[in-house]
Formats: C-alpha cells, sequence, structure tokens
C-alpha cells in the first residue's frame, strides 16, 4: 500500500500539514513545497499583522482614499461580501476592529460603552465597494479577510500542489481540511473532530473522499465570566459573542464554503441546525458533552 | 432561508475564484446518473403557409434513466406519435438518421457531448422543428404543395442506450430503431469520452450507422434502402471559472435512396457527403447568476447546401427552483445545385426538388423555456417556440425567388420524476 509524503508546518498562526501522493519522491517533494510557498503566499498577502501586506495598504487609506484590489483580492472580497448578505450581516469583513474591544487573551469582558464605541467602525454597508475600488470612509476602520483567507488557502495551497505534479494531496490548516481526491486505493481520508472541552480527546472521526471540511468551535478563543461563556464568534450587528453551538463541522466541494458555512452555522446561534439542514451539505454538530448531532453522526467511525 | 440557496450562493462566489475551480475533484459528468429518473413528455407542433395549415404532429414521449451500478448507466425512451397533415407525409418525422445533427439540441450537457446517436425524442424535435429548416436529411415533404388528400400516420420509435464509466472516460453503445407504414430505421452508435487529469478538457468521438427501409403507401412496387454512416469528434474545454466552449465536428456519408417519393418528380443523387460543425460556448455571469449561451453551427454538404445557425440563449436561475430560458435562433442557408421553385422539373434530366427545405432562404426561431422544480423529485417543463421561414431573410439576401414561406409552432409540455 503506497504511504503519502507528509509535511508538517507552521503558518497562519496555526499547525499546518500536507500530505501527498506522486508518481515519485522527488515530484512529491516539489508538489508539497509548492502547496506550503503558496500558504505562505496567502498569509503574507491577507495578514492584517504585516504592514507589507494588501490588507495593511487598504487599511491605512481607510478615510483617506480608495484603494483599488487586484482580481484575487476583489474575489475574495466579493465572496465576503456574499457570506454577508447571506448571514444578513452578522458576518461582516469590517468586523475586525471588535478586537480592540475583545481581549480573548486577556481574558476581560469590554464594557457596553467599549463595544459601541468600536461597533460605529462596523458595517459592510458603511464601506463603498465599486469592484475593484475598496474604500473605507471612516478612520480606522479595518478590512478583514481572516475569516476566510485560511479556508481560501486551504483550496488554492491543492491547487498549487496538483500544479506541482501531485496526483492526489490533503492540506491541513489547522483544521481546514482540502483534500482532491481519495487515497490511490480508493480509500477516503479520516479526519478527527477535537472534543470541545477536552483538547485532548476525539469526539469524532469522520471520512472524507475529496472535497473540504472545516470545523469550527466555541473553544478556540473564548472568556469565561462569572459562568458565562463569550466565545471569540462575534455578532457583526451587535459587537457581542453569540451563543453558538460548542463545535459545528461542514463538508463541501472546496474548503471555503465548508468554512463559511460552519461560521454562519456559529452566528446563528440557537438556529445553527436549521440553517445546517437549510444548507442541505454534510454537517455535525457536538455538544458540551462532546454528543454528536447531524447527518454525519451516523457515519462517524468512532 | 430557502433550501439550498444558500449553499449555491456560496458554492458560486467561492468558484469565481481564481484557483479554486482549478482544485475540484473529478466532475459528475463521468459518473453514472446518480438517481432513477423517469418522465414523459408531450409535444404538439403544428405549421401553416400562406393559404393553410399543413401539417401537425402530436407526440407523447416517455424515458428513463438510471444507474445499474457504480459504473453502468442505462437510458431508454419511447415515442408514439402521430402526425396529421393537408399533404402526404411519409418519411417526415421519421429518419432518426442521417446528417440532420441538431444544431439546437439544447437537451445535451455542453459539457458531455454524446456521439452520434440521438434519442426518439432528439430524433422527433429536429424531424419537427428544425429540419424543417435544413439541410433534412431525410427525404420528407412535411410542406411540399403537392397533393391535398388528407394523411395522417403513426409512428413508433424505441431507443436505448448504455455507458460504462470509468474514472476519467465513458463509454457507451446505442441502438435505436422508428417505424411507421412506410418507413423502417435501425441505427446503432458508439461513443467514447475521455477526460484530462485536470478535468477541463473532454474529447469526445463517436460513430454511427443508420440503415432506412424506405416503401410508399401510394407505390406498392417502391421498396428501397438507405444507408448511412457517421463519424464525430468534439472537445470541450474550460477556459475558465464561468467559461466553457464546445467545439464538434460531425463527418457523414450516405448511400442509396434519397428521392422524396410523395414530392412529384423528385430526384436527388444517390450520395451525399455532409460536414457539421458546431460550436457552444457558455458564459457564467455571477452578478445574475445567470449565464449566456452561445451556439453556431455550420453545415456542408456536396449537394452544394451550406447553411448557417446561430442561437443565442440566456438561463436564468430564478430562486431555488425555477429556471427560465428565452431563446433566438437565426437560420440562413443556401440551396442545393438541383433546387428549383418551379412545381415540375424544368430541365430534362438530373436531379431535381422543389422541397423548400432544399431551397435558400432565412429563418427565425424565438422561444422560451421554463423549468420548476417540486419537492420530492418533481419537474415541470413547458418549451414554446414559434418558427417563422422566410426567403427574404436570407443572410445575404439571396433567397430563393417563389419559396414558399412557412411558420411553425411547437409546445412542449413535460414532467418527470427521479427517485
Amino acid at each position: 500500500m503506497p504511504v503519502p509524503l507528509r509535511q508538517c508546518f507552521a503558518a497562519m498562526g496555526c499547525d499546518c500539514e500536507v500530505q501527498v501522493y506522486a508518481a515519485d519522491p522527488a515530484v512529491a517533494e516539489t508538489a508539497a513545497a509548492a502547496a506550503q510557498a503558496e500558504v505562505r503566499r496567502v498569509e503574507a498577502k491577507f495578514s492584517r499583522y504585516r504592514p507589507d501586506s494588501v490588507l495593511s495598504r487598504i487599511n491605512a487609506a481607510a478615510g483617506r482614499t480608495a484603494c483599488p484590489l487586484d482580481d484575487e483580492t476583489a474575489g475574495l472580497v466579493a465572496y465576503g461580501v456574499t457570506c454577508w448578505q447571506q448571514s444578513d450581516g452578522a458576518f461582516d469583513l469590517t468586523s475586525g476592529v471588535l478586537r480592540r474591544a475583545w481581549d480573548f487573551r486577556g481574558g476581560i469582558v469590554p464594557s457596553r460603552e467599549q463595544v459601541a464605541e468600536v461597533r460605529a467602525l462596523v458595517g459592510w454597508d458603511k464601506v463603498r465597494w465599486q469592484p475593484p475600488d475598496l474604500f473605507l470612509p471612516l478612520p480606522g476602520m479595518e478590512l478583514d479577510l481572516g475569516g476566510i483567507a485560511k479556508e481560501y488557502a486551504a483550496d488554492t495551497a491543492a491547487t498549487a500542489c496538483l500544479a506541482a505534479g501531485a496526483a492526489v494531496c490533503l492540506i491541513n490548516l489547522g483544521g481546514d481540511v482540502r483534500t482532491t481526491g481519495p487515497h490511490p486505493d480508493g480509500r477516503p481520508w479520516r479526519v478527527g473532530i477535537r472534543h470541545p472541552r477536552q483538547p485532548d480527546r476525539r469526539a469524532a472521526r469522520l471520512q472524507i473522499a475529496a472535497g473540504g471540511l472545516a470545523t469550527s468551535g466555541d473553544y478556540e478563543r473564548a472568556i469565561i465570566r462569572d459562568g458565562i461563556r463569550y466565545c471569540h464568534i462575534l455578532d457583526a450587528r451587535t459587537g457581542w459573542p453569540v451563543a453558538a453551538p460548542p463545535s459545528v463541522t461542514v463538508i463541501a466541494p472546496v474548503c471555503l464554503v465548508a468554512g463559511s458555512l460552519t461560521t454562519l452555522a456559529m452566528l446563528a446561534g440557537p438556529t445553527a441546525q436549521a440553517l445546517l439542514e437549510a444548507a442541505g451539505l454534510p454537517w455535525l454538530l457536538l455538544d458540551e458533552q462532546g454528543r454528536r448531532c447531524g447527518p454525519l453522526a451516523e457515519k462517524d467511525l468512532t | 432561508m430557502r433550501k439550498e440557496y444558500l449553499t449555491r450562493a456560496l458554492t458560486s462566489a467561492a468558484l469565481a475564484l481564481p484557483g479554486i475551480a482549478a482544485s475540484l475533484p473529478a466532475m459528475a459528468q463521468m459518473a453514472p446518473p446518480e438517481k432513477l429518473t423517469v418522465g414523459m413528455k408531450w409535444l404538439e407542433y403544428q405549421d401553416y403557409n400562406s393559404k393553410n395549415e399543413l401539417m401537425g404532429v402530436r407526440a407523447p414521449y416517455v424515458y428513463m434513466e438510471a444507474p445499474l451500478n457504480e459504473h453502468i448507466g442505462i437510458e431508454g425512451s419511447f415515442l408514439i406519435d402521430a402526425i396529421a397533415g393537408a399533404t402526404p407525409m411519409a418519411p417526415t418525422a421519421s429518419s432518426s438518421s442521417s446528417g440532420s445533427g441538431s444544431s439546437t439540441d439544447t437537451s445535451s450537457s455542453a459539457s458531455g457531448g454524446g456521439g452520434p446517436s440521438r434519442s426518439a425524442f432528439t430524433s422527433l424535435m429536429s424531424a419537427a422543428a428544425q429540419a424543417l429548416t435544413t439541410e433534412a436529411g431525410s427525404t420528407s415533404s412535411s410542406s411540399g404543395s403537392g397533393s391535398t388528400s388528407d394523411v395522417t400516420d403513426n409512428r413508433v420509435a424505441v431507443d436505448a442506450k448504455g455507458t460504462y464509466y470509468f474514472d476519467r472516460a465513458a463509454v457507451g453503445l446505442g441502438f435505436a430503431h422508428s417505424r411507421e407504414s412506410d418507413w423502417q430505421s435501425n441505427a446503432g452508435s458508439l461513443d467514447l469520452r475521455v477526460a484530462t487529469p485536470d478535468n477541463n478538457r473532454t474529447y469526445s468521438f463517436g460513430v454511427g450507422f443508420t440503415h432506412d427501409a424506405i416503401t410508399s403507401n401510394a407505390d406498392p412496387l417502391l421498396d428501397e434502402t438507405r444507408s448511412t454512416w457517421e463519424g464525430m469528434f468534439g472537445i470541450t474545454q474550460v477556459l475558465s471559472q464561468t467559461q466553457l466552449i464546445q467545439s464538434n465536428i460531425t463527418l457523414s456519408y450516405g448511400s442509396g435512396f434519397f428521392d422524396d417519393i410523395y414530392r412529384s418528380g423528385d430526384v436527388r443523387p444517390g450520395e451525399r457527403l455532409a460536414g457539421a460543425w458546431l460550436t457552444r460556448y457558455r458564459h457564467y455571469v455571477p452578478a445574475f447568476d445567470a449565464a449566456v449561451h452561445v451556439d453556431y453551427r455550420l453545415f456542408l454538404d456536396d449537394w452544394g447546401l451550406s447553411a448557417h445557425t446561430a442561437e443565442l440563449a440566456w438561463y436564468q436561475p430564478i430562486g431555488d427552483d425555477w429556471i427560465v430560458r428565452p431563446f433566438l435562433r437565426y437560420h440562413s442557408q443556401d440551396k442545393v445545385r438541383f433546387y428549383d421553385s418551379a412545381a415540375a422539373p424544368t430541365t430534362g434530366s438530373g436531379s431535381y426538388t422543389n422541397d423548400p427545405r432544399l431551397g435558400s432562404f432565412g429563418a427565425l426561431a424565438p422561444g422560451i423555456a421554463v423549468e420548476k422544480r417540486f419537492e420530492d423529485g418533481w419537474t415541470l417543463e413547458l418549451h414554446a417556440e414559434y418558427y417563422e421561414r422566410n426567403a427574404n431573410w436570407h443572410l445575404t439576401g439571396d433567397g430563393s425567388n417563389g419559396l414558399e414561406g412557412l411558420s411553425a409552432y411547437v409546445f412542449i409540455m413535460g414532467v418527470r420524476k427521479s427517485f
């Protein structure tokens, strides 16, 4: 049985992994390197931490001038606008500034006034978007593609890997998974889903033959104060966290769509299940005890 | 939120991004049908000239397609039509055969591209709606001005096709049979489709053979045959996330009896070599979640006929379960060498026809097709088309003098259910 070449690396703030099948080992090496390079390219381009990134340039022009966007950035913005429309504004590409009020690392719950202050800088409806020109009208407004760039990178890394000669590959960027097909012998890939309250435990094990798989959880970054869990999923319309399900997983043809659906389901809070059912794709919800629910629960291997 | 709309909105937005579509896994086009589908259609066709109604066709049609296992798909159809006309109808709608590869075969997928085999329904459509514009591979006489006796005829047609699917390829074997009182036709076909590893290109090859046996209700001694070979090669290429182009070349050679037995003095050559080049272009327009369809077909044969057909259509999904497709088709052709609109042969010898469909003319066909999906796998289809032929509409104004105009309408209503 052939064994894929497997490489692990750190990028986009998480542990990443690429697995490649190719005709010969040298090609597999090249293809894996191409995938890694692509992840780093997307990271560099859309990072909000790098002063030289496209994103930093756009944000630096807020309140001053419109910025023309290249095709790729414009495409991601257009995709983000679709998510904004589909979530009635709960998902918003300008919600990144809410971080100024929400310090999840410090574990401090902000005051209503603090949230309201930054909330005034949030809202896609304020943005002037005449493709390819984007203008953030208020100084301090920020465009943040962090909610979609990682999933997008999983997809484009898979494309790059195939283009470099891979027969089949799997890209895993911190749980955002993309694969171009099953193992050469026809077996699907197996993906473990973490228990939302016990980080070392696996709560489910799923199979994916081809496509994207993404998981979103309230456990990634959260503040627990007076028995209330403030998760990192913030509703852009209020600036406050939603009562999201502990863990949502979706399988879709591409990782980008899988990832947005998990985010939109989290934002839907108590109606997450209805949203997932309406989406018509395979999904899995986990509750705090790790109990499974959804079409993928029946296919769980554990 | 309506069912699946969310996913479709996100997916189409994602596919607009560079680098996303290129990574997609093998597309469904190289897989057997996922479900059993059965359906029926009802077609109404009526045409007129300046004086009166000429021909009507009324055809119920049933069809099915089903997966046999993960590698094999089968499909088949059965058609009965009643043809009524003020002129003898003979082989009109028959000829599931030869060169009339339809230019508007919208039922076949833009990505697949079948071989020469054609379903009974497609052949009916090409006979009823298009063959009257054309090259008319058949002899037929739907719109002549010959006899005026009332004629009705019934036709029964069946076809079946099996396809074996490999990872990136599919091989299909088909058979079709059609019979009416003075015409019997049998056809077989073999086609092959191969996709490249990136799935961006598909090659199609096909060969077909048709044997027709022709008799006459008016002449008991008439007993003729015709054989037609057909070969097809096509390429379908994904140009970008939003553009797709398909181009096919079909060559056919027929030998045997081509005369129209119900058209007085009609004598045609005993051989016909024809070629058709069909190009289809599909452009997805994300802003409207719609697609523009542009088709062009060039037909040439060694009888001297040359024909151009262009079709422009707008394919618009509305909400979750409606699809509306308005279209406009234009056709212009130059006559065969031996066409003469005079009612009787003017030259003493050689070939002669006054079949308007082999003359020089232009034609326009606007129409609309609507599809509505219901719960539980039911789908309703409606298709309405108006057709008008006019010598003055020839592309360069060189229409045949005295060529008779014709107008026609086609209505199709269909339902199908997937299990």
